[in-house]
């Protein structure tokens, strides 16, 4: 790992800095009766490890999957995110959210691809992902 | 850096950036002493064996020299080599007994803390990595 140098100006940054990198996009349509009005709802499993982490740094690697219910399209995108400035900062963006919102760190990701993913909706002519993240409802007995 | 912290990893990486410090004050070193070489050759040749009255002139705190540029030149290049042998040598003494930090026991994920005064790495703060676990997340959610 490259050292990183004491400069004051930098330590004293208190503004996050969030670096998405895509490694793969890729988009499947998975029946022929896909249709961009369709009336549907995407479901979206996110995976996240650390990768590296150093003081004031934090690399994750990433993939959002994005599944159409009913069944009829498939995008999944993967990456890399770095996070950038001080401590307490990386954390709170990689904490839980409230109750029903996602971590901020994969808001963000989510913001940053997600005009990708609109775009290959639309060359897929499958219906359009919507751009808020909400947490999934627990399946109740 | 003349003075300030820098961030490693490992002590490996702090080592490397000490040997890459004196191999900077070697070469600054040796350049010096080749100019003030030829800065001596130079006046030779042109036969200025008598040193100049002072030349310099305070302003502030900033000694300005406009009359003889070459011999201010060559005064400099001197007071250089003056102050890089001290760095030179304390820097290689930093490297030779560098060993001796290696048998430190940290703790893995380490983080290491090199601070540097007036050009010469004089403290080593080793700091444990207070995060042992690495960050994953797995979830689903829906879009809306």
């Amino acid at each position: 790992m490259a050292p990183k140098s004491y400069e004051p100006t930098t330590v004293t940054r208190a503004v996050l800095e969030v670096a998405v990198t895509l490694d793969r996009v890729e988009g499947v349509r998975l029946s022929d009766k896909a249709d961009v009005n369709a009336k549907s709802e995407y479901k979206l499993n996110v995976s996240m490890s650390e990768k590296q982490r150093a003081p004031e740094e934090l690399t994750l690697g990433f993939t959002l999957e994005l599944t159409c219910q009913p069944q009829i399209a498939k995008m999944t995108v993967s990456g890399t995110v770095v996070l950038t400035g001080p401590d307490e900062e990386v954390e709170s963006d990689i904490a839980p959210g409230e109750e029903k919102t996602p971590p901020k760190v994969v808001e963000t990701i989510y913001e940053r691809v997600y005009g990708l993913v609109y775009v290959l909706a639309g060359s897929l002519k499958v219906p359009y992902p919507k751009p808020n993240l909400l947490k999934k409802r627990p399946v109740t007995a | 850096m003349v003075s300030g912290m820098v961030w490693f990893a490992s002590l490996a990486d702090v080592k490397s950036y000490i040997q890459g410090l004196l191999d900077m004050y070697r070469a600054e070193n040796e350049k010096a002493n080749e100019f003030v070489a030829s800065m001596y050759r130079s006046l030779a040749e042109k036969g200025s064996k008598t040193r100049s009255a002072n030349t310099w002139t305070k302003m502030g705190s900033i000694l300005v020299n406009s009359t003889d540029p070459e011999r201010g030149k060559m005064e400099t290049a001197l007071q250089l080599l003056t102050d890089m042998k001290p760095l030179v040598a304390r820097t290689e003494e930093a490297l030779t007994n560098f060993v001796r930090i290696e048998d430190i026991s940290a703790e893995p994920n380490s983080t290491f803390v090199l601070c540097m005064r007036y050009g010469l790495p004089e403290r080593l703060i080793v700091e444990a990595s207070l995060k042992t676990e690495k960050f994953t997340l797995t979830d689903e959610y829906v879009t809306v």
